[in-house]
């Protein structure tokens, strides 16, 4: 287990995770060695935490223990992966107040934020980013990469290819499949399946050029 | 151990009693305060319901010494923020409180008057004006900002570095888009879309919302009687 914990991401969920981290408590020998940047900047996170370069540069070292603070699917497939393919050993946090239940297999990397929920067997991708209070169903699987906003539901059996972005609040039925890289919009019902790349939004979600973006 | 302050809720109907019970979640041995009873407008408030404190007064009519704390329980935004303020100047003292299942970051603060509900998640940095209350499950992102006298409903989001004004209503299952700007008074309906800038008093409903323009005509406007 290394000791030297890295956030790969600069963003404001970065700090998020730094703080659900520190929170946790670092065991006694862990310590926050700093982050990796993404491009976006969070300020109290480049005030307070050392740079250590560029998330698609850094040569991991043998102490290091890389933690997935970024939620942009691209990136954390890029980046992340370069890095582990490079050597880089990634945590896999799960808040206390996370129920994450039985029989439940989480990739490497993930990150289950307090007040998510998943109950069993289910498949995680490496990288999947879980928001708070989201709710994950029996017998789901999801691709590497996805994100999960706050509140979602997925419902039983549900698949998620890789690279999915779920924004907050969607509920996507029981057996809908969802292909790699689609975008779900904030509040969408997801009712049946979605083919790959597709942005998708509303209720029931229809396909749409672009779904809502943060300013 | 020291004499507990009196502590008294500021409304009676439903948001109040729910206060109540949260009030009560908090372990005896780690409050400084003991729930004395409500004060309200309507003396018959809380007749027929099986609650075992009674209601003093109306929260105008009470005279504040600065030794009680008290808790704002007052769902409406609009009439929320003037009683308050009012009771501000008459010297009350407010307290703010968080259920102990919600998850507060260290540097998140709240103002004076603040109610954070049950499993509520709060991130680092965000600030939660004077008397706001945030209901169940809601996650409120990295550098929110919610204004004064702010309802947020029950499963809301509030993304990072949203900004709420002052008075602002949330509607249950509301989702403000990080770095959203809703302007004072605005009201977002439950499960509605929200992103980018919110006027001012405007009213959204929907995915996306929508601002209802008949609004202004048909809800009180902000900050009147």
């Amino acid at each position: 287990m290394g000791k030297n914990l890295i956030l790969v991401g600069s963003g404001s969920y970065a700090r998020q995770v730094l703080d659900w981290i520190v929170d946790a408590g670092l065991s006694g020998e862990q310590a926050i060695k700093g982050y990796l940047d993404s491009g976006a900047a969070d300020n109290w996170l480049t005030a307070n935490i050392a740079c250590l370069g560029s998330c698609g540069d850094y040569v991991p070292e043998k102490e290091d223990l890389f933690v997935c603070a970024l939620i942009d699917p691209i990136r954390k497939l890029t980046s992340c992966r370069r890095i582990r393919e490079r050597g880089g050993r990634f945590h896999t946090f799960i808040h206390a107040a996370s129920g994450a239940s039985r029989r439940t297999i989480l990739g490497t990397g993930c990150v289950l934020a307090p007040g998510s929920g998943l109950t069993c067997d289910i498949i995680l991708g490496e990288f999947v980013t879980v928001q708070p209070h989201a709710g994950i169903g029996h017998d789901v699987h999801i691709g590497a990469g996805a994100t999960i906003g706050a509140h979602c539901l997925l419902a039983g059996n549900v698949r998620l290819g890789e690279g999915v972005v779920l924004q907050p609040n969607v509920v996507v039925l029981p057996h809908v499949c969802i292909g790699d890289h689609c975008r779900v919009g904030a509040g969408s019902v997801v009712v049946r399946d979605v083919a790959p790349g597709t942005s998708v939004w509303g209720v029931p979600a229809r396909p749409v050029d672009v779904v809502i973006e943060a300013v | 151990m020291s004499e507990k302050r009196d502590l008294f809720i500021v409304g009676a109907g439903g948001l109040g009693r729910e206060v109540l019970i949260w009030t009560s979640a908090i372990p005896p041995e780690k409050r400084s305060w003991e729930v004395r009873g409500f004060l309200n407008s309507i003396p018959t408030a809380l007749d027929g319901y099986d609650v075992a404190l009674p209601i003093l007064c109306d929260p105008l009519d009470f005279t504040y010494s600065g030794d009680e704390f008290v808790l704002c329980a007052i769902g409406d935004p609009c009439g929320k923020l003037r009683l308050c303020r009012t009771l501000l100047r008459r010297g009350a003292r407010f307290a703010s409180m968080h259920h102990p299942s919600a998850i507060v970051s260290r540097s998140a603060v709240l103002g004076p008057g603040c109610i954070a509900a049950t499993c509520v998640i709060i991130g680092p940095g965000a600030r939660i004006g004077a008397f706001s209350v945030v209901l169940g499950s809601t996650a409120i992102g990295v550098n929110a900002v919610i204004g004064e006298g702010t309802t947020v409903s029950a499963f809301s989001y509030v993304g990072d570095g949203a900004a709420l004004g002052e008075g602002v209503f949330l509607g249950s299952h509301a989702i403000v888009m990080p770095g959203t700007i809703v302007g004072d008074g605005a009201r977002i309906g439950a499960r509605t879309v929200v992103s980018g800038t919110v006027p001012a008093g405007a009213t959204f409903f929907g995915i996306p919302g929508e601002m209802l323009v008949d609004s202004a005509s048909t809800l009180p406007a902000y900050g009147r009687p």
